[in-house]
């Protein structure tokens, strides 16, 4: 099954192949679970859209023409299925702000005074608290900036294929990511968590 | 160039997205504004630590949760007459599996809990391999004459399971009366690894025995299919309240070749039997895996980050340094936490590792 490329996995998966599906999407669990994190913040919320994202998928694999690749296919559909998720939110929770930093960023530092404990929970502290803290800016961002932040900058991703994913123009992409890398120099500057 | 035209033209032009105009207008702004040349840096920086964040690992269990989600919404997305008729057979079995589960459930409900590996081994022993035509209901059949023959006062929750390291499995009862130390974390060790609120209250101590062992079963199984059955196997552990720990592949043949689950105790007979119907089970092996060690470090430095976290706490004033210190041993506590959790857990559960083959064709 290694062998088989997207092509041959997708076309199995359309004749009701349930392994080829798992087969074709599972190369990329790792980065829609990262994509999700990016967009939800934790664990839990990262796990579902994921999730949620493979079976509507799977559910509209006929949809899929093959104009872009499959997983900026994948991709479109997990970030769709986050916006979504973080729309619902904000309408029906009004006691959170997408703007407002979330409490794990105020204490700065707090990297600074650690000592003698044990090395691996101090290499895991430090490392958890400095992703934490970019983490949590990310996620004061708005969706639509944070959607550019993570497509470009976490996920690597060319102007192209975000423009694919996020259905929209190169030019769109390209004014939109400018004015949230803005944002976010800015939010990261006032914390002094640039280098 | 204005500083506010340049500053919209930084983004791009770390991309490399700017047309050769824009690319030359901005450099020559660049310079002659230190303003916009820190702006440009800055976002250079950010851009490298956002880079650094990298890909995350999805959570283990993830495409078998996957496979479960897309068996119980039952889609068939595409509905060409071909595919439909080529789904039947597959609905049937998934139809077939379903029952069984239920029957399994049912049949866990109203089971008396009987010591576990004494039922693995009168199922191993008794059952005729799948392929000989064995029913789930004469494997069902066979654990409830197993239940009816044993003891009927249903073991304590803890009951530990009576066998010597690494013993082959053998259908006679196991002799050894003696309870294994696995009980004694159980019932000696509080649930809440509380810390000391200061150095003046008295906490009772963390009591540690001296064992800590998990429970074990070795199987090995020919099957016709090595993927296929792993991907069974986890199904089985997930219908039962397992987890799939690990799935080792071959690399040349892609193939999973040990499968690791997690069952609880309660479950491992409905477990084996179900894997009973994938292949043939060879070689039973039971046995103990210590995780004394590993358990101890935690609970010392649990102890270790508790009183230090006592000792801040205890002082009058609080300074922010303190603060910063306490975040850091707060957090260290919680890791630790976890890790003894995550033992106590397992010591509540059977590993079983199952070794794969798959049949030779003449």
């Amino acid at each position: 099954m290694l062998l088989y490329k997207d092509s041959d996995l997708i076309q199995l998966s359309i004749e009701g192949d349930t392994r080829a599906f798992e087969e074709l999407v599972g190369k990329y669990q790792h980065k829609v679970y990262s994509l999700s994190f990016r967009y939800m913040g934790n664990e839990d919320d990262a796990n579902d859209m994921s999730q949620e994202a493979m079976i509507k998928a799977y559910r509209s694999l006929k949809s899929f023409k093959g104009d872009s690749s499959f997983s900026t296919w994948l991709y479109r559909i997990t970030a769709n299925v986050c916006l979504d998720e973080l729309r619902k939110r904000k309408r029906t929770l009004h006691m959170i702000s997408l703007d407002e930093p979330v409490a794990t960023l105020d204490g700065d530092d707090l990297e600074r005074e650690i000592a003698d404990s044990s090395p691996t929970a101090d290499i895991m502290y430090e490392r958890k608290v400095l992703e934490e803290q970019l983490q949590g800016v990310i996620l004061t961002l708005k969706p639509e900036h944070r959607s550019v932040v993570v497509l470009r900058d976490v996920m690597d991703l060319t102007y192209e294929d975000m423009a694919d994913i996020l259905q929209c123009s190169v030019g769109t992409i390209k004014s939109r990511l400018s004015r949230a890398r803005e944002i976010l120099r800015k939010k990261l500057s006032d914390r002094e968590l640039l280098p | 160039m204005k500083c506010q035209v340049a500053r919209e033209l930084l983004s791009p032009y770390i991309d490399y997205e700017l047309t050769e105009n824009e690319k030359v207008m901005l450099e020559e702004h660049l310079s002659v504004c230190a303003h916009c040349n820190k702006e440009l840096a800055e976002l250079r920086s950010m851009v490298d630590c956002l880079h650094q964040l990298g890909e995350l690992q999805a959570p283990t269990g993830f495409m078998t949760e996957l496979h479960s989600r897309l068996l119980e919404v039952k889609v068939v997305p595409f509905e060409s007459k071909k595919t439909a008729a080529a789904q039947k057979p597959r609905w049937i079995a998934a139809s077939v599996a379903g029952i069984a589960m239920a029957l399994g459930v049912y049949i866990s409900s109203v089971m008396p809990i009987t010591p576990v590996l004494d039922k693995i081994a009168g199922i191993f022993d008794s059952q005729p391999a799948p392929n000989q035509g064995t029913s789930i209901e004469d494997i069902i059949n066979d654990i409830q004459k197993k239940n009816q023959g044993n003891q009927h006062t249903p073991a304590p929750k803890d009951q530990p399971i009576k066998t010597a390291d690494v013993t082959p499995v053998t259908p006679q009862p196991t002799t050894d009366p003696t309870p294994s130390n696995t009980s004694e974390i159980h019932s000696t060790t509080p649930k809440n690894n509380t810390v000391p609120k200061n150095n003046t209250t008295p906490e009772a101590p963390i009591v540690v025995s001296d064992t800590k062992k998990i429970d074990t079963v070795n199987v090995q199984m020919t099957v016709a299919n090595n993927v296929l059955a792993a991907d069974k196997i986890a199904q089985i552990a997930m219908v039962n309240q397992g987890q799939t720990e690990s799935q080792l592949t071959d690399v040349m043949s892609g193939k999973s070749q040990v499968v690791v689950i997690w069952v609880p105790r309660d479950k491992v007979d409905e477990v084996v039997a179900g894997i009973k119907q994938i292949g043939t089970i060879t070689n039973p092996m039971q046995g103990k895996q210590d995780i004394t060690t590993q358990y101890n470090e935690a609970k010392d430095q649990l102890q270790v980050v508790a009183n230090e976290i006592a000792k801040i706490k205890s002082q009058s004033v609080i300074s922010p340094d303190d603060q910063d210190r306490l975040s850091a041993l707060e957090y260290q506590k919680s890791f630790y936490q976890g890790q003894i959790t995550e033992l106590d857990k397992k010591a509540d559960m059977v590993e079983v590792r199952i070794l794969l083959s798959e049949e030779i064709n003449p």
